[in-house]
């Protein structure tokens, strides 16, 4: 584990690399992260992977759990393929709205487009609609602009509700998630590992033998220093026979020297084990 | 690299892209299109992985581009170049008329040449004043003074001047002139190219005689990379195993051209031949082949002529010709 600050403190300004296109959560989650964020836009997770790699972006802005619908599992494999580390992460209220073309009313609309996610967060405002045809887009505010550009009044996207302005559409409903609590959890990726002020929150992923007390005494190691626990799960490692990837994230910071010298001990042991960062994690309503 | 971008381009996405290229040595060049806005980029770019720049949001498409001219390629830049000079365009579907004698030898003989062409139809005058001769006995060219006479026909009948520049310290010689011709044997001086890239003036680039087409691009593309765009090429005529004419003119390089580059394509008959007999049917031959222009030597005295008399045409078979060559772009356009 070597941390390898790029700057005194959390910088202020930098090139970002975000998923979708204006109007996407990856922007406002990006904007509360950066004061002065330099936003470029790409197709796709992986590619804003790749932007980070090659180094065209310093930063990358991702979504990484929502509240209600839990993990996106692509962005915890592409961390584990990258070998990046989280530098920050925020968690941003979503609230979706119904767009559509200017003068559309309700009973015009034949197709709703979003992003998978978007349309599972509004599935009950969804299901008291007849005959929709649900298409899945690769991202809300993409599907906002299709939604403009094509001019049609037979469909509309949803959205965040900023998205109206931006692509000259018109909110036919608002607030229409199953969950007034809806959250996104978005994570700040960077090549190094940078652990700035305030870092509270350490995420790690690891592997254990298929034996008996395993995961046990691996997490007990944890809990005997009084660490929380505030997350785990498990995915699937690829092309191996029903063995996990555990995904944990805890109250901890590097600066108690207890932690360092575990994670050393760790990263030594033959399970594999992958440090993700020390950050800081901060509540935007959006 | 060409980079087709998205309708509408956010201006502020576009400019992250250009200052990321920027970083690693690669202008860039905005060509907005009828449909579609294009990014030429230009200078190492092996480096640039064309996944990355696909995947991003303002991006439609990438292209590499394999031909080693990128400011002269088509790709670049897919409609015709329409090079202004002065009120007279040429490319683009604009035909440009160029005629007068290969060297000014006095303020008679070119000002006489120069009322004959212009009643004939041509928008611009030529006349050697520095004239590169094989023999250091010929004829040099009446050089500065005759750079004074020219100016002095352009003021009589209102035509536009070209005439050729042998080595840059002649340059402030031009100041007047419309168009600067740089001949077939200086196409590969790249210094001559570079410093002729500085300024704004049209330049006709003559394709040397041992040249190949993407040669000539090349040096197209000297002259363009230091920020001079007006660039008008000319077939000369190449030099071949077969003597019965001067040169080979190469009229396929005209079609050829024309695919390859946006740049307006000339072609000179007169030295193409080198016998007055054959100019008017390879004049009209280069505007069936797609030619924008044609540069044609005119003397009222062939047989005395101090430079190349046995290629030019007298003035009353150039009004001929200058009037069959109307009728043929007229039918050319139906």
């Amino acid at each position: 584990m070597k941390v390898n600050n790029k700057y005194t403190t959390f910088p202020q300004s930098a090139t970002i690399a975000c998923q979708g296109t204006q109007g996407a959560y990856s922007q406002f989650a990006c904007e509360a992260t950066f004061q002065k964020p330099n936003i470029m836009y790409f197709e796709n997770f992986n590619a804003v992977f790749n932007a980070v790699d090659k180094g065209m972006c310093e930063y990358g802005i991702l979504p990484i759990e929502n509240s209600l619908h839990g993990s996106v599992s692509e962005i915890l494999d592409l961390m584990s393929k990258y070998n990046f580390y989280i530098v920050r992460s925020a968690k941003l209220k979503i609230n979706h709205s119904l767009l559509a073309n200017h003068g559309v009313i309700s009973p015009q609309i034949k197709e709703i487009y979003s992003h998978e996610q978007a349309l599972a967060q509004c599935s009950e405002f969804i299901g008291n609609l007849k005959n929709i045809k649900i298409v899945e887009f690769s991202n809300t505010a993409a599907a906002a602009r299709m939604v403009s550009e094509s001019g049609r009044r037979d469909i509309a996207a949803i959205a965040n509700p900023r998205c109206a302005q931006l692509y000259n559409l018109s909110a036919i409903s608002g607030d229409i998630q199953n969950n007034a609590n809806n959250y996104t959890k978005f994570i700040c990726i960077s090549k190094d590992l940078q652990v700035y002020d305030n870092a509270n929150l350490i995420s790690m992923a690891f592997s254990v033998a298929h034996k008996q007390g395993a995961l046990y005494e691996f997490l007990s190691k944890f809990a005997e220093r009084g660490i929380n626990l505030t997350k785990i799960e498990s995915r699937p490692i690829p092309g191996k026979d029903f063995e996990y990837m555990f995904y944990t994230e805890m109250e901890a910071s590097i600066n108690n020297p207890e932690i360092p010298t575990l994670i050393s001990h760790l990263e030594e042991a033959p399970e594999s084990f992958k440090f993700l960062g020390n950050y800081s994690q901060l509540t935007v309503d959006n | 690299m060409v980079i087709v971008l998205k309708e509408n381009p956010n201006p502020e996405q576009v400019k992250n892209l250009e200052r990321w290229l920027a970083g690693m040595n690669i202008t860039t060049r905005i060509i907005e299109g009828m449909s579609s806005t294009v990014m030429g980029l230009i200078g190492d770019t092996s480096r640039v992985e064309i996944e990355l720049i696909r995947s991003l949001d303002v991006v439609e498409s990438v292209q590499r581009i394999q031909e080693p001219y990128k400011r002269a390629n088509r790709k670049f830049h897919k409609s015709d170049s329409v090079i202004s000079v002065g009120d007279v365009k040429i490319g683009g579907g604009h035909f440009a008329l160029i005629a007068g004698p290969c060297s000014v030898e006095s303020r008679e003989q070119i000002i006489g040449i120069a009322k004959d062409v212009a009643a004939s139809g041509a928008q611009i005058l030529r006349g050697g004043a520095f004239k590169p001769r094989t023999s250091p006995y010929a004829f040099q060219g009446l050089r500065g003074k005759g750079i004074e006479l020219l100016v002095e026909a352009k003021k009589e009948t209102g035509l536009k001047i070209i005439t050729e520049i042998m080595e840059i310290s002649q340059l402030p010689l031009f100041e007047e002139v419309d168009i600067i011709q740089v001949g077939a044997r200086n196409m590969q001086n790249f210094e001559l190219l570079k410093e002729l890239g500085k300024c704004q003036k049209p330049i006709l680039l003559k394709r040397g005689l041992s040249n190949t087409i993407q040669e000539l691009l090349m040096s197209a593309e000297y002259i363009m990379s230091e920020g001079n765009e007006n660039v008008i090429l000319c077939e000369r005529g190449i030099r071949t195993f077969e003597t019965a004419t001067r040169n080979t003119l190469d009229l396929s390089c005209v079609p050829v051209l024309n695919s390859q580059t946006h740049l307006p394509v000339i072609v000179d008959p007169s030295h193409g031949v080198g016998i007055a007999d054959y100019v008017r049917p390879m004049s009209l031959a280069a505007v069936a082949a797609g030619a924008d222009g044609l540069i044609i030597e005119v003397h009222n005295d062939p047989e005395n002529a101090l430079c190349d008399g046995l290629q030019s045409i007298k003035p009353d078979i150039f009004a001929e010709l200058s009037a069959k060559i109307n009728e043929l772009i007229l039918i050319l356009r139906k």
